[in-house]
Formats: structure tokens, C-alpha cells, sequence
């Protein structure tokens, strides 16, 4: 079925990326961000690359087998206004914690995506999918609330302490700590609630949070080596145009890459933009595992 | 003609060094597979009489000609079965090659664009290999029965993502174990080096990580609570995942 042009591409004005802060994003500081906080910055590893005319076999193969990084997502977020809520500038967190619960699912090899926008999946409930928090970033991030917040600082926050998991889970694990997802819209995957600083998180907070931590990040070097990351299953978060995204899927078919916006809804980046993205572009690899499944936080 | 004179010196060398036979290739002729191809009749490929000394050369010699020739030869090493590196002499036709004592399975096989495809195969010894030395396992992943009391409920697929990826049909493996077992099966990927939220090998992967590590990674370490029922070097299929967990 062929692409709807208008999703190609798109610019949100107004997201939480602006121009002055993605000027902060370089390859180098993510790097320095994340090794900072205690993560493993680990090199493209050559076995993962794939030359570009096996693309479309690559690509098909992952959906035949189900390891597509969209397999691993069951959930969009809304950073937007409605129910409720305001238009925020949290698009930098909502990427990131994409890319986190991506990882996180994966290992367990149970398929619960690709998401529906304002659906539950029944396939969330019964597998271990852990809903992180965006909030529980951005707070840090920007204790203003307005103004955004870079690809450097919300790597750094989430490798030094890790994310809180959201209010709304699939399942009840039993967690002492949660924090609501977003100031903005959320929705039936995702909680909403008011402006909370860091000082009013949850007393003891950390001790949860701990245990939902990026261990390993590769950073890729070209457009190409993003998209062997995502044959592989892997998201790539990247801040482009005013915008951070979860990079989810190849389409060869198209030369486009899916991502799942913060709007409940699917977009397509294309080769061009690919190419702008490379410098703010990052990938979660590996993540803290539980000791059990079935009760992730202890 | 330089090879062959070489090939020559370090024969006669052998010969007179080790008191091998002057004509190593003579004796024994390997019987010929049934052609791959509707060609007429199968090659002879003669090969050095077994068992050859131990630290002696193994030839191999056909008079059939063709277009390209391709020697496999295998054997098992430490439960892995192993190509040998052959060397293809000067004069067509003649290859050799060297290994400890063991049991080698050769194949030739002629390719030809008028004729097609023919192979030849059989076996030869080096050295003294004792009786009970086991054959090449045809088949690597056949799990061993399992006591019905001891019930896999972990499968894990154990890896150093510096060195492979998790191959997509062994993930798919591990995905059809999870739903076919209704969650009796606990089915998942561990990287090497992940850790929990204090920095610690998690609890639930301990037995898998040493498992795993003492076969080599990757591996596919099946376990009933922490009894090891098998461990699987290098799977590659999604039906090697299913048959490990029986």
C-alpha cells in the first residue's frame, strides 16, 4: 500500500527541539553523555552491517520473523494538547523511552506490536512490557517545563538513573514508585497528570528507577548504519528538524523510515532527512534485565 | 614445474625421512556416490591406504578431468565437525592434506559444464584412532531424551552482541516457545554483559551465563529450573530452538 505523501517528512513546529537545542547534539556529546552516566558506548559492530542491495531481503525477513523494532513497541504516546492536557515540549523523552521499552521487549521474545494508535493490545498484558515515563526524564531535563530538551541531556539522565515506570501499565506489577507519562494528552497507554519537578517525585524514587536503565548505546556513523540497526530490530532515536522521533522500521519498498510520533500516529522519514539525523542519532542495544520477569522493579 | 618439483622433493623427503611407501596413492579406491547429475557412471578417486602415518600427507588422486574440481574434507574435532584445509597439487588432479590422527570424511566433486555434477566420497584414517572414537554426527541438534520429571520451563539464547546478532529464525524460535508452551517456557535473549539494576548477573540468567560460557558463545542453554538439561552451541534455525526445548 502505498505511503499517504503528506505523512513524509512531516515538521512540527513547537515540539521541544528547537534549533538552540539541537545545537548542543553532536555525536560526540551523546557519546560523552551516556559514558558519563555510567552506560557502555559500544562501536557499530561489523557483523550487523548489511550491504544496501540486501535491504529488501533484510527487511523482509525481519517481518517475517517478527524482529522488527515496531514488533517490540505496543504503544504510542501523546505529547499533545486534548484529554486534558497541553501541548508539551517533551518530544525528545517520548523518543527515548520508545527506543528503551523497544529494548527492553525484545529480549524477552514475545511479539506485541506493531501498536495501534489508542488501542490496549491484548499481547501487552501477557508479555512483560514495561511502560516507562517520559515525565520522569523531561522533569530533569528542563525544570522550566518550557523550551524542550536535548537528544545530550535526556541520554545522559537515563544512564545515570534510569526511567520511572509510567502510571499505566499493562498488567499490575506491583511497583512502588510510578510517576504519570506526560503532561500532555497520554492517553489509554499512557497516563497524564500536572507539572511535577524532580523534587516532588516519589520519595525512594531512585530505587525503582534504577532498574529500567540503558546499559548500551551504539552510536551510528551514516544514515546506512541506521538503517542496518533497525533491519536488526533496533530503534533509532533521532532529533531533526525541530523533532525527536523513534526511528522503527525500514520500508525499502518506500526508501522511508517509519517512526512512531508522539501524536498517536505513524510518520516516514525519508533518505534526505535520514542523512540530517545522523549527528543526533543514538540506540538503546542493551537494557537492565530483572532477576523475574513478573516483578521487574524487586 | 617449480610446484611439482618441490612436491616431488618434499615426497621423496617424507619417503626417506619416515619410510613412507613411494607411492602414497595407489592402493585404495574410494567408491563413487551415485552421480548428482543423469551423467553416465561414477569416477574413481583413489586416496593414501588407511590408516595413513600419523604426521604423514593424505593424497588424493582422480584421472577424471572436468572443468573445476572441489575437495571438502571433515572431521570431528572436540565435538565440532571441522572443514581440513587441503592444497591442490601442481599436476591436475592430485590434492593433499594433513591433520592429527582422527577420522576423515572426503568428498570430490567434479563440475563440468558439458557433464554436470558427480561426486565422489569416502573415509580415511590417520594415525591409530581408537574404536570407540565417534562417527561425524549427522545431525548436531538432536536432543537427547529427556526425563519426563524434569520439565523445561527456560530456554535462553546466550550471546556477545560485539560478536553476532541473535538470528532472526532462532529469535522466531524463541517467539514460538513462549506462545506454543502457553508461558510454561520461559523463552528469551541474554547479551554477555547485561546486568540488573544493581550491577549484578540477574538472578534468573546465572545458571545460563556459566552454562553458556563453558560451551562457548553463542549458545542455547535449555534448562528445567536450574538442572541444564542440554546446551546447544551456534543454533541457526528456528526448528533447532523447537528441538531443544523436547
Amino acid at each position: 500500500m502505498a505511503i499517504n505523501p503528506s505523512l513524509i517528512d512531516v515538521t512540527i513546529p513547537e515540539s521541544g527541539y528547537p534549533a538552540e537545542v539541537a545545537a548542543e547534539d553532536t555525536r560526540e556529546s551523546l557519546m560523552s553523555a551516556v559514558t558519563d552516566g555510567g552506560a557502555i558506548v559500544t562501536a557499530f559492530p561489523d557483523h550487523m552491517w548489511i550491504e544496501p542491495k540486501d535491504w529488501p531481503d533484510a527487511a523482509r525477513d525481519a517481518k517475517k520473523y517478527r524482529t522488527r523494532a515496531i514488533d517490540y513497541i505496543d504503544r504510542f504516546t501523546n505529547q499533545g494538547s486534548g484529554n486534558g492536557g497541553y501541548s508539551t515540549h517533551e518530544c525528545t523523552c517520548h523518543s527515548l523511552t520508545r527506543g528503551a521499552e523497544a529494548a527492553w521487549n525484545r529480549r524477552r521474545s514475545i511479539p506485541i506490536g506493531p501498536p495501534v494508535p489508542r488501542v490496549r493490545l491484548e499481547t501487552s498484558a501477557q508479555s512483560t512490557s514495561v511502560w516507562f515515563s517520559c515525565l520522569s526524564i523531561y522533569a530533569e531535563a528542563n525544570s522550566r517545563q518550557w523550551g524542550g530538551a536535548s537528544c545530550t541531556q535526556v541520554l545522559s539522565i537515563s544512564a545515570k538513573r534510569g526511567f520511572l515506570p509510567d502510571k499505566i501499565q499493562p498488567r499490575d506489577y506491583g511497583f512502588k514508585h510510578t510517576l504519570h507519562g506526560t503532561c500532555g494528552a497520554g492517553g489509554v497507554n499512557q497516563s497524564r497528570g500536572s507539572w511535577t519537578p524532580l523534587s516532588q517525585f516519589p520519595e525512594g524514587w531512585q530505587e525503582t528507577a534504577k532498574h529500567f536503565r540503558p546499559l548500551e548505546w551504539i552510536f551510528p556513523e551514516s544514515w546506512e548504519q541506521m538503517v542496518c540497526l533497525l533491519l536488526h530490530g533496533i530503534v533509532v532515536n533521532v532529533g531533526r528538524d525541530g523533532h525527536a522521533v523513534p526511528l522503527v522500521e525500514w520500508m525499502p519498498e518506500d526508501n522511508v523510515a517509519a517512526y512512531t510520533d508522539s501524536y498517536d500516529v505513524i510518520r516516514f522519514d525519508s533518505v534526505s532527512r535520514l542523512r540530517r539525523s545522523v549527528s543526533g542519532a543514538s540506540a538503546i542495544v542493551s537494557m537492565t534485565t530483572p532477576d523475574d520477569y513478573d516483578h521487574p522493579a524487586g | 614445474m617449480i610446484k611439482s618439483i618441490t612436491t616431488l622433493g618434499l615426497l621423496a623427503f617424507l619417503t626417506l625421512g619416515f619410510g613412507l611407501s613411494p607411492e602414497p596413492y595407489a592402493e585404495t579406491t574410494i567408491q563413487a556416490a551415485p552421480p548428482e547429475t543423469n551423467l553416465a557412471g561414477p569416477f574413481a578417486v583413489t586416496v593414501s591406504p588407511s590408516p595413513v602415518p600419523e604426521h604423514s600427507m593424505v593424497y588424493v588422486k582422480t584421472e577424471h578431468t572436468a572443468e573445476h574440481f572441489e575437495l571438502e574434507v571433515l572431521t570431528v574435532r572436540n565435538g565440532w565437525v571441522e572443514y581440513v584445509s587441503t592444497e591442490q597439487l601442481a599436476r591436475p588432479g592430485e590434492w593433499v592434506f594433513v591433520g592429527p590422527p582422527g577420522q576423515y570424511s572426503v568428498k570430490l566433486r567434479a563440475v563440468d559444464s558439458k557433464t554436470g555434477i558427480v561426486s565422489a566420497v569416502g573415509k580415511v584414517t590417520i594415525g591409530n584412532v581408537p574404536p570407540n572414537v565417534p562417527d561425524v554426527p549427522t545431525d548436531p541438534v538432536t536432543p537427547a531424551p529427556v526425563d519426563p520429571k524434569k520439565k523445561v520451563n527456560r530456554v535462553t539464547y546466550v550471546y556477545e552482541k560485539d560478536q553476532n546478532s541473535v538470528p532472526r529464525p532462532v529469535a522466531f524460535g524463541l517467539q514460538r516457545l513462549n506462545t506454543e508452551s502457553g508461558r510454561s517456557i520461559v523463552a528469551t535473549e541474554f547479551e554477555e554483559d547485561t546486568t540488573d539494576g544493581d550491577g549484578q548477573v540477574p538472578d534468573q540468567y546465572k545458571v545460563a551465563l556459566e552454562e553458556a560460557r563453558k560451551a562457548g558463545l553463542p549458545a542455547l542453554v535449555v534448562q528445567a529450573g536450574t538442572l541444564v538439561i542440554r546446551v546447544i552451541k551456534a543454533p541457526t534455525t528456528e526448528q533447532a530452538v523447537i528441538d531443544a526445548a523436547k
